[in-house]
């Protein structure tokens, strides 16, 4: 062993506390340590005095808990030494360090909170890493690491990563690490993405986070297409997951519903469900697709996604599933499907989609995020000048398509479609200006698509050449709405 | 006029470089022998330290108040983040140094050390097994793994977010090309480059990383500063928890255009590389060139010796080197 090293671990054993304070402030003279930070020596310290050191540093740090700096060390100094201490205990099994880090969690955290200085001097930071690597990182994922990574107290930035430590590392009753990632840490990584974090952030954060499990994408996107069938969770979570994991944001919220809810686009961009009567049936679009037949009642939970918006609406069984249909008159599926659909088959073009309640845009644009469709809900209540902002971007082509439940004077020319729920129709007003030439077919006034077979098929950038176009989606409504307009 | 102005600090610095304790006694030696830094700098010193009155009661309280002064007004702990280190603010303008930013610097890293900066989602096992498959990528002409790539960014931007102010010691890439063309390139570039801390530990090896960037990264993130970017190292440079650096040491002003001269702590065949410091950057995965293992210690004698070799090569174009005290 260095001489040097020698020479203190002698007067280390000697006075633990005293050494250890000196080495601390500063004032050891350890040629081998001279560059070394306390991360590096306490390793080599515990290599031959791991009980004393442990002792020694829960002494120091319990004489230390709530008193100001020493006389003559500046504050900033001190915060310095407190934060190196913290930082070279974390990940070193000190058992009576890390009992008294847990047990005095408050006691520390009134204390150090005013010494954070910066990011580069922040003991409390510091403090809750040490933590979070310990033994005793037991019970408080929900009472301290998730408010963290969602910086309820207005946290700096990288506390984040310090409430995501916590979580991934939280340790059961018995001590014991979880052998893959919990719920928790998987949800909160979904809640993340929608606390006001860029995506890039948000997916080298969660990069960081799984690739310590080594596991497939695919498995990953089954863990968290069982946590989105299960919680709650906000607009960017599922379509920043699938982004990261280069699957079908459909993939991850629809899961078992996919096929029956017909909110994932078939083979050859067909479509494969319709409704009736509150029973779903499939129909068939292509020879890909499952043969036509009943297919209820297998499906009986909604997407989470969805839930919200459908709640108190009636169950899956009684014909209100996915929420967009029920009987008083909600949209159904098909025809947010379908607005979906024509926004993609034609040219990218601005459009204002009007809706009746500010709830509905504000659940139609979640779904149109869903199918990577830019698009903003307005509500009435914000700000004038988020309001002015928000049409200004719009005008300026900053996103494509705007939901509003108001009326919404525009300058700049866009498509407008009319979401009408009590009629379950969807009525689009293609951008004015000279058409050009009309197919003989659309030379009456208005043109009147039927829902059913084909009726996405139609809805292509041929239509953008009627003055209207009327989609009637529910069964009942075929014949009647569409000829009496 | 360096510390020898100060009467009272200078007895100090001449008793204890004639102590035989080597964490003493190199340190002072430093002190006396410092060509580079201005009064103003030696004053700031003193005054912050309270040695312009009274001098230190002993080494221990002389390196408190050091450690304190390189924390403060190097390190800037304690300051908003990008707060100029005190070795770039104009009073240190006697020791700035103009280089060709064209040039390609090495450095090297513990592991561990880096680890130390940041609240890092990364353990240093992890952080190596991502930087093992980064490079052998890299060595097979492919691009790395995707999310090890977004990954390791990310390590290394907490890295930075996480680090203080202090400047950065760097040699010329091209002074160490030989050394890394050697099998056991860790072991000599340790050595060549002085970084007596970087050590095995109990027989373990410990973890090393060869940084390599252009210092034209560096010209460009410090473009609106209206000082230096880099410069010649002193002895108030140095962030030293355990004492000043005894694997320093002082380059006469005379000879060494503006660089640093590293100590090599190798016992056969030293070479002197060139050594300077610049304002930090943040590092980028690119940075990384190699991974190797320190499985070396270094000992006391091996750094007097070491110490002893070098102050025999520089004697006659260190100005102050009849200022130190005769030894046995």
């Amino acid at each position: 062993m260095n001489d040097s090293v020698v020479r203190w671990l002698s007067a280390f054993r000697a006075e633990p506390v005293q050494r250890l304070n000196d080495l601390v402030v500063g004032r050891a003279a350890v040629p081998a340590w001279s560059h070394a930070s306390l991360r590096e020596i306490f390793p080599e310290i515990f290599e031959s005095e791991s009980s004393l050191l442990d002792q020694a540093l829960a002494d120091w740090v319990a004489q230390a808990i709530a008193q100001p700096a020493p006389k003559g060390t500046p504050v900033a100094v001190w915060a310095s030494h407190l934060q190196d201490v913290f930082r070279g205990v974390a990940g070193t099994p000190l058992p009576t360090l890390e009992s008294l880090l847990r047990q005095r969690l408050q006691d520390f955290q009134i204390w150090l909170e005013p010494l954070r200085f910066a990011e580069s001097c922040d003991p409390l930071a510091a403090y809750y890493t040490a933590l979070a690597w310990s033994d005793t990182n037991q019970g408080l994922e929900d009472r301290l690491w998730c408010l963290l990574v969602l910086r309820r107290n207005h946290e700096p930035a990288y506390y984040v990563d310090i409430g995501l430590i916590g979580l991934s590392r939280a340790r059961d009753a018995q001590g014991r690490l979880a052998e893959k990632a919990s719920d928790l840490l998987l949800l909160t990584l979904l809640n993340l993405a929608d606390s006001g974090m860029e995506q890039g952030d948000w997916e080298m954060i969660t990069r960081s986070i799984l690739i310590g499990y080594q596991l497939s994408d695919v498995t990953w996107a089954r863990e968290f297409q069982r946590i989105l069938a299960k919680h709650r969770h906000g607009k960017n979570g599922a379509i920043w997951v699938a982004a990261l994991l280069r699957v079908p944001v459909m993939s991850l919220t629809a899961g078992r519903v996919d096929d029956a809810r017909g909110l994932v686009r078939k083979a050859q961009g067909r479509f494969a469900r319709t409704s009736s009567g509150g029973r779903i049936r499939m129909r068939e679009y292509g020879p890909d697709l499952p043969p036509p037949g009943p297919l209820e009642p297998a499906y009986p939970s909604r997407t989470a996604l969805f839930r919200t918006w459908s709640k108190g609406s009636g169950s899956d069984r009684d014909g209100s599933y996915l929420g967009f249909e029920s009987p008083g008159g909600a949209f159904s599926d098909y025809l947010v499907q379908t607005l979906a659909d024509i926004l993609k088959r034609t040219a990218p073009e601005p459009m204002l989609v009007e809706c009746d309640t500010e709830r509905s845009a504000s659940v139609v644009s979640d779904f149109l995020r869903l199918e990577h469709i830019e698009c903003r809900a307005i509500a009435s209540n914000v700000p004038m000048y988020v309001w002015v902002d928000t049409l200004r971007q719009f005008e300026e082509g900053r996103f494509r398509v705007l939901l509003a439940a108001d009326r919404v004077e525009l300058t700049a020319r866009v498509h407008r479609v009319l979401l009408d729920r009590s009629s379950n129709r969807l009525i689009w007003e293609p951008m004015g200006g000279d058409p050009g030439p009309r197919p003989e077919s659309a030379r009456k006034r208005f043109q009147v698509m039927v829902a059913g077979h084909g009726a996405h098929t139609q809805v292509d950038q041929s239509a953008s050449r009627f003055d209207k176009v009327v989609v009637a989606l529910d069964p009942d409504h075929q014949r009647g709405h569409g000829q009496g307009i | 006029m360096a510390f020898q102005a100060n009467s009272p600090f200078f007895a100090f610095l001449t008793n204890t470089a004639g102590t035989a304790t080597l964490a003493e006694s190199a340190p002072a030696e430093n002190f006396i022998l410092e060509e580079r830094l201005s009064d103003e700098r030696h004053q700031d010193f003193l005054q912050a330290s309270g040695f312009d009155t009274t001098p230190p009661a002993d080494a221990p309280t002389w390196f408190a108040q050091h450690f304190n002064y390189t924390t403060t007004r190097i390190a800037r702990r304690g300051a908003p983040t990008g707060t100029l280190s005190a070795t770039f603010e104009t009073g240190n303008r006697r020791a700035w140094l103009s280089t060709n930013s064209a040039m390609d610097v090495v450095r090297v890293e513990t592991l561990e050390g880096l680890c130390n900066r940041s609240t890092s989602l990364l353990s240093a096992s992890d952080a190596e097994w991502q930087i093992d498959q980064l490079l052998a990528a890299r060595n097979a002409g492919q691009r790395p793994p995707a999310d090890v790539a977004m990954s390791l960014r990310k390590w290394l931007l907490r890295i930075a977010g996480g680090s203080d102010s202090r400047p950065v010691f760097v040699a010329p890439f091209a002074e160490v090309e030989p050394i890394l063309a050697q099998p056991d390139w860790p072991n000599r570039l340790r050595d060549a480059l002085g970084l007596g801390h970087i050590r095995a530990i109990a027989g373990r090896p410990t973890r090393v990383l060869l940084m390599r960037y252009g210092l034209e990264r560096v010209r460009r993130a410090h473009l609106t500063r209206p000082d230096a970017w880099a410069s010649a190292p002193t002895v108030l440079d140095d962030v030293a928890r355990s004492g000043p650096n005894p694997h320093f040491f002082p380059a006469p002003e005379s000879t060494s255009q503006g660089f640093g001269f590293t100590v090599d702590l190798a016992p056969a065949n030293p070479v002197t590389t060139r050594e300077f410091l610049h304002a930090p950057i943040p590092y980028l995965p690119e940075d990384i060139a190699r991974l190797g293992l320190v499985t070396a210690d270094v000992t006391d004698p091996q750094v007097t010796g070491a110490r002893s070799r070098h102050r025999t090569q520089a004697r006659s174009h260190l100005r102050h080197f009849k200022d130190l005290p005769s030894r046995p």
